[in-house]
């Protein structure tokens, strides 16, 4: 394969190689601590195999059984151009210091970073702001992107975006301004907030007095049927997994403190013990796929098969935004690592829709084999 | 009726279903509802969507068991809703809807016959067909069946709290179908010599679980564990929007309660009369729409509700 590439091609593939190289050693330098020199010569010789697949993969590596994730995308400096928006190069580094984590929160922080885009945007002489805009989007996308990768709700929500700027091509800048500004507006309040509402009502029936709810890691819907049963007078206990590295569960147990839930904080070490007092488990999404599987923060697989074993009911609760038309078969092949946390740490696993009791939605509660009648019908009715 | 008397929505129901045996308790709900739009006044849209509410949640709170009765009241509704603003005419609208209600009852009660039909592959000579209950979907299936001169054999359970496994038992034999009446108790007991098993269904649950008489599940998880095949037969407006993840989910149950006194004495039919069956038990769901998996009534029940 190298043989058919262009000097300069092969000059950049050399050059990538060599970043490559040393950003794992970099990573295995300060995570491995005690063999960094063992770590480095196994890496050496494990260069020569890995030349054959260079061409398709941005690391010069093969998956190896200690580095499983070495095919996926290395996180690069964010850099800035004059055209990209202070709010937008903010957003980009909050995300990628895990400032702004969940793609609920990742979400509504863009919309809202495209708001203000919009707000300052100036169209270029002899063009509209409806024909121009698109580009300048675009260039900001590409910063977020390089922050990180754009979750399927955020994806999904700039497809919406994109389609909604034919609408105004050919308003004047300034009511495409305010039109574009009250669609996002919307947008938001629509898909994520009033679906919430929904979601949290229909979860709602699944709490009753005396239950305890497990959940995992950290999700803004979970959170939000949890505090509307305590609110209606429901006397239940939650448990609340965590993981490290990004310990987002201790957010949870927080928040339900504070609306004064009885809570208990365990690692995810301890599900098989405590599950056999849990009644429910109630888990966010980062993205439903169209196979039905669940993509979600990691350990939520775990947690769900330790579920599924014991016959307790596992519960999604998804808006469909998140709903995305990838397949997906592993978490090996889509995934993300998490910055500066060592080359096996990524953001997601993936749960076998076999593990999952019931996907609940703004648009009813469903079994996630139906993941695709959703995206069918919803399409069809876009077009 | 009476023009003094104010229209009895639940009087109505009844009287439907005891003029006629064969109306299923979805299709007495939207005739009722039909026979309401004919009597009532609503000057508005909004005035009849409103009255419309009114009167099938009446409906469901006067009696026991509403999940089957709200299948079709809840369907009935959503029509209303969306062809409502397909006029411009009110008078026309108000009677187009009369007369699509009664088209929909009508086609309804036609459902159970193409469920026979479409069932009757199934039905085969030396079968021996396990029966929990009294179905009318059912009976109208292996009545075809015995028309067709399948031999087959049936076992009947006695479909206690229920207990309208008598009468089912006494129906086959009447067509000559040679029929075994069991306790609910020996399901276990006869299970192994069962070739498949044949319910009926109050309502289908999203998921395509279905809930049933009480007794279904544990029938329905026996045969399974055999691995003989469950067959539910269902007409299309008996899919409810619920998904129910154990029986104890089904809102109109009044649970069974621990004493150490003697307080009453033992009365079964005190307890839940239904129960909930989830999809992965069942093989497949015999249905007007065609035969179905288990998760091929979501997707129908979605394009129902948002097509």
């Amino acid at each position: 394969m190298s043989k058919d590439l262009t000097p300069a091609q092969a000059k950049a593939l050399k050059k990538q190689q060599k970043q490559a190289q040393r950003a794992a050693r970099k990573e295995q330098g300060g995570n491995v601590g005690g063999a960094p020199q063992a770590s480095q010569q196994q890496h050496g010789s494990r260069k020569h195999t890995a030349v054959g697949n260079v061409g398709q993969s941005s690391a010069p590596e093969t998956a190896a059984p200690d580095r499983p994730f070495a095919h996926l995308d290395q996180h690069k400096p964010i850099v800035s151009a004059a055209d990209i928006h202070p709010a937008i190069l903010n957003l980009a580094l909050q995300m990628r210091r895990c400032n702004v984590l969940g793609s609920t929160q990742r979400c509504v922080a863009m919309m809202e970073a495209f708001s203000k885009v919009i707000e300052d945007y100036q169209s270029p002489p002899g063009t509209t702001l409806g024909r121009s805009l698109a580009a300048h989007l675009s260039r900001q996308i590409e910063v977020l992107k390089v922050g990180r990768a754009l979750s399927v709700s955020q994806g999904n929500a700039i497809r919406w975006l994109k389609q909604h700027l034919s609408a105004v091509l050919d308003f004047k800048d300034v009511a495409a301004k305010e039109e574009l500004q009250l669609a996002i507006k919307s947008f938001v309040r629509e898909r994520l907030e009033v679906a919430a509402k929904v979601i949290v009502k229909s979860a709602g029936t699944h709490i009753r007095n005396g239950d305890t709810v497990l959940t995992f890691g950290h999700s803004s819907v979970v959170y939000q049927t949890l505090a509307a049963a305590r609110k209606e007078g429901k006397e239940f206990s939650v448990i609340c997994v965590d993981t490290p590295p990004l310990f987002e569960g201790k957010r949870s147990a927080v928040e339900l403190v504070e609306l004064e839930i009885p809570t208990s904080y365990i690692l995810i070490s301890a599900v098989p013990y405590l599950l056999d007092t849990v009644t429910t488990v109630m888990v966010g999404a980062h993205a439903m796929v169209s196979n039905g599987h669940l993509y979600s923060r990691v350990g939520t697989s775990l947690v769900a098969m330790a579920a599924f074993d014991r016959n307790i009911p596992m519960l999604v609760l998804c808006e469909t935004l998140k709903f995305s038309e990838r397949i997906q078969l592993d978490a090996f092949s889509v995934n993300e690592m998490i910055p500066g946390e060592g080359p096996n740490s990524v953001f997601y696993d993936l749960t076998d829709s076999k593990y999952i009791s019931k996907v609940i939605t703004e648009v009813g509660a469903l079994p996630a084999s139906s993941v695709p009648v959703i995206l069918r019908e919803y399409k069809t009715q876009q077009v | 009726m009476d023009d003094d008397m104010p229209f009895d929505i639940k009087q109505t129901y009844l009287k439907f279903l005891e003029e006629d045996p064969q109306l299923t308790m979805p299709v007495a709900a939207i005739q009722s509802l039909v026979a309401l739009l004919a009597d009532a006044q609503p000057k508005t849209s909004a005035e009849l969507i409103e009255v419309l509410q009114e009167a099938s949640q009446t409906l469901k709170d006067s009696v026991p068991n509403s999940i089957s009765l709200s299948a079709g009241s809840d369907l009935f509704l959503r029509f209303v809703v969306r062809n409502i603003h397909d006029y411009s005419d009110w008078e026309a609208c108000k009677r187009n809807l009369v007369e699509n209600g009664r088209t929909f009852a009508e086609r309804a009660k036609e459902s159970r016959s193409l469920i026979a039909r479409l069932g009757l592959p199934f039905v085969r000579d030396n079968d021996i067909i396990l029966v929990h209950g009294r179905s009318r979907a059912v009976h109208q299936l292996l009545e075809l069946a015995a028309s067709k001169h399948v031999r087959f054999q049936v076992y009947v359970t006695e479909a206690r709290v229920c207990a309208e496994g008598q009468i089912a038992a006494a129906a086959f034999r009447k067509l000559g179908i040679p029929t075994c009446m069991i306790p609910d108790s020996s399901v276990g007991y006869v299970i192994p010599k069962v070739h498949k098993v044949f319910l009926g269904a109050e309502g289908v649950a999203e998921s395509g679980g279905v809930i049933n008489q009480i007794g279904s599940s544990q029938v329905v998880m026996l045969a399974h564990q055999f691995k003989k095949p469950v067959f539910v037969l269902a007409e299309s407006h008996k899919f409810v929007r619920l998904f129910p993840l154990s029986s104890d989910d089904l809102t109109t149950e009044t649970p069974y309660t621990f004493t150490t006194t003697e307080t009453e004495e033992f009365d079964p039919a005190n307890g839940p009369q239904i129960d909930f069956t989830p999809h992965k038990y069942i093989t497949a769901l015999i249905t007007d729409l065609g035969v179905l998996t288990p998760s091929g009534v979501s997707e129908e029940l979605i394009k129902i509700w948002f097509g």
